[in-house]
Order: C-alpha cells, then sequence, then structure tokens
C-alpha cells in the first residue's frame, strides 16, 4: 500500500516535471522566434514600394536673392497625399519646408528661413506615405 | 484543471511574441538634388558664350547675351558648361541620376515660326575667352553634329505647337543622359553646345539667352541634377 502510495508521488511529480520542461522549451523556442532576420519577420509582411523619382523637377525659387521656395514637378502620382520634407542648404545655411503631394500638378515648398544663394544649393527632400 | 493551466501558459507567451512582431512602416522615398547657378558672374569656373558664324573669328565670352540663330551664312550656336565639382556636398560617382536639366533664360524668340533647338554633349575641351566659330570643338560645318546625335531638344516660337511661346522665361533641356556620364566618369564634362535644328534658313530665325556675365541672379544659366544614393 504504502509503495503504492509512493509510486503515485513519484509519478505525479513526474508529471508537474514533464510540463515544467515542457513549459521551458516553449519558451525557449519562443525566444528562438524573436530573431529579427527578415525571414522570421517576412512570413507576415508586405513589400514596401516607394515613389519613382525619375524625371522629378527641382526648382528653386529666389527672392531678393535669397531662395524662398521649391517647386516639385513631375512628382509620382504613387505620392499623392504623401508629406513631403525637404531641406535647402547654401553654404552652410540651411532653411525647410513640409507639403503634401497633390493629385496633379507642381507642388512648391515655401523655405523658412529663406536661405542666401551664392552659386550652388543643395536640396534634400523625403516624402513619406502615403 | 491541470491542462487548462497548461493551455494558459502556452497561449501567453505565444500572446506576447505575436504583440511584439506588430511592425508599422511607410513608404518613404528620398532625392538629392544640387543646383549650380552661374551668379555671381565671377563665378568663373562655369562657362557660357556663343559663337557666332557671321563673324567667325570673334570670340563672344563676355557678351551678355548669347543667341542661337538660323540663317544662311550667319548661324550662331551657344556653348555652355558647369563644374559638377561645385555641387556641396559632391555627388557620389555611384549615385543614380533621376534628372539633369539645363535651363537657359530666353529673353527673345522667334516671331512667326517654331524652331527647334538641339543640345549636345561636347566631346572636346573648349573655353569660354577663347572659342569662335572657327575654332568650335564640333567643327564649322553647319546642321552638324547630325540631329540624331542630339541629347534632347525643345520648341520655341510664337504658338503651339512650340513647347515655349513666350519670351522671359527659362528654357529647360533634359541632360540626364550626359550627366550620369560625367558623374560615373564614362565621359569627360566639356559641356554642351546648342544649335537650331535647321541651320542655313533662308529668313533669319533667333532666340536670345541670357549669359552670366549679365549678373542677374534670377536669369543666370542653370544646372538642377537629382540623384538618389545606392
Amino acid at each position: 500500500m504504502a509503495l503504492a502510495h509512493r509510486l503515485r508521488r513519484l509519478f505525479r511529480w513526474g508529471a508537474r516535471g514533464a510540463i515544467v520542461a515542457l513549459l521551458l522549451a516553449l519558451g525557449a523556442a519562443a525566444a528562438a522566434s524573436l530573431s529579427t532576420t527578415t525571414n522570421t519577420v517576412g512570413a507576415a509582411s508586405t513589400p514596401v514600394p516607394r515613389c519613382a523619382t525619375a524625371g522629378v523637377g527641382v526648382v528653386q525659387n529666389f527672392s531678393a536673392g535669397n531662395v524662398v521656395s521649391v517647386t516639385l514637378s513631375n512628382l509620382d502620382p504613387v505620392c499623392q497625399g504623401g508629406t513631403v520634407s525637404l531641406t535647402v542648404n547654401a553654404a552652410g545655411v540651411t532653411g525647410s519646408g513640409t507639403g503634401v503631394v497633390p493629385a496633379s500638378g507642381p507642388l512648391t515648398i515655401t523655405i523658412s528661413p529663406s536661405v542666401a544663394f551664392a552659386g550652388n544649393a543643395e536640396v534634400d527632400l523625403a516624402i513619406a506615405g502615403p | 484543471m491541470l491542462a487548462a493551466a497548461v493551455a494558459v501558459a502556452i497561449a501567453c507567451p505565444l500572446a506576447a511574441h505575436a504583440a511584439a512582431l506588430t511592425l508599422t512602416s511607410q513608404r518613404l522615398t528620398t532625392l538629392s538634388s544640387c543646383m549650380l547657378d552661374s551668379f555671381p558672374s565671377s563665378a568663373a569656373i562655369d562657362a557660357d558664350t556663343y559663337v557666332q558664324q557671321g563673324s567667325p573669328a570673334t570670340n563672344a565670352g563676355a557678351a551678355t547675351s548669347m543667341v542661337v540663330r538660323s540663317s544662311a551664312g550667319a548661324n550662331d550656336r551657344i556653348y555652355v558648361s558647369f563644374n559638377l565639382a561645385k555641387c556641396s556636398p559632391a555627388i557620389p560617382a555611384a549615385a543614380i541620376i533621376r534628372n539633369a536639366t539645363l535651363n537657359l533664360y530666353v529673353t527673345a524668340i522667334p516671331a512667326t515660326t517654331c524652331r527647334t533647338l538641339d543640345i549636345f554633349k561636347i566631346a572636346a575641351a573648349w573655353s569660354e575667352a577663347g572659342i569662335t566659330w572657327n575654332n568650335q570643338p564640333v567643327g564649322a560645318s553647319i546642321n552638324n553634329p547630325p540631329t540624331a546625335q542630339r541629347t534632347s531638344s525643345t520648341t520655341v516660337g510664337p504658338s503651339s505647337p512650340c513647347v515655349y511661346t513666350t519670351a522671359n522665361q527659362y528654357i529647360p533641356w533634359s541632360v540626364t543622359a550626359d550627366v550620369s556620364q560625367f558623374v560615373a566618369g564614362s565621359a569627360t564634362n566639356n559641356g554642351w553646345m546648342i544649335r537650331d535644328d535647321t541651320e542655313g534658313s533662308a529668313t533669319a530665325r533667333a532666340e536670345t539667352f541670357t549669359t552670366r556675365e549679365a549678373g542677374v541672379l534670377t536669369q543666370a544659366p542653370q544646372l538642377t541634377v537629382s540623384y538618389t544614393l545606392v
């Protein structure tokens, strides 16, 4: 009788140990699934396309020797609704502005502060979305 | 009871991990542009001038205007160049050129006919202070180089179907293919020549453009190069 009781207790402890081991194993497996490789995440992801940039026209508009705005033309219609963040840098002085890509036609973005121009300027823009 | 506990124990970590895998993102497009403007006029590393068949040994490097003309025995051609090394920051050699446009400010256009103006990449060196009709790098023969070798063209005249029908505005030429070669190092940047598509017109047809020597920022020749990085 006592032997049978001991065997049942041993079996119960064994079962609990097996459950604990199973949970630990699951935890380890779950931790492994946190890999940051794209193979792991990509299984549930979709491509993130960007707007086409070929042929985009960039024209700086002047007033009193300063770049006061920038006009963008030939923007990809796919970009409609996207937010344009733009900076102008000339001789180390930077101005910036934002705008929203229209359904059609050019987009003129006002630069603040305006930037004094002396021969060359760099314009950098990023379109986020839509 | 035990089974329920096991199920909860399994489900909770999985739910937590599923939440951790939620990613948000949006489309992001970037573009950089370098704009070169031959202003102030003291920026001597840019060059713009024209050569005159009617005065074949005359240099017009100091002129405040330049002309494209089609006229029997009196054709004119424009030469213009920009030093891409002026771009700051520099355009990387591996950059993908998305657009490059040369803009010249036109102050006079033909009154009666639409003219096609061709732009050609120049293979040999020339100088603003030395170039003439006689020594121009493409030679003195008219309608040469042939139209088929042009980089691009535009049309100017009083009405449709001309693309540009009024004076006092910038006229653009696409030079994307040429600038791509300049940046990549597969061609030397000697600038461009612009001529009438059909030189030798019996009736003179001419367009006048502003040079850097005019000293007007809003009319100075411009080159804008837009690119993306690899």
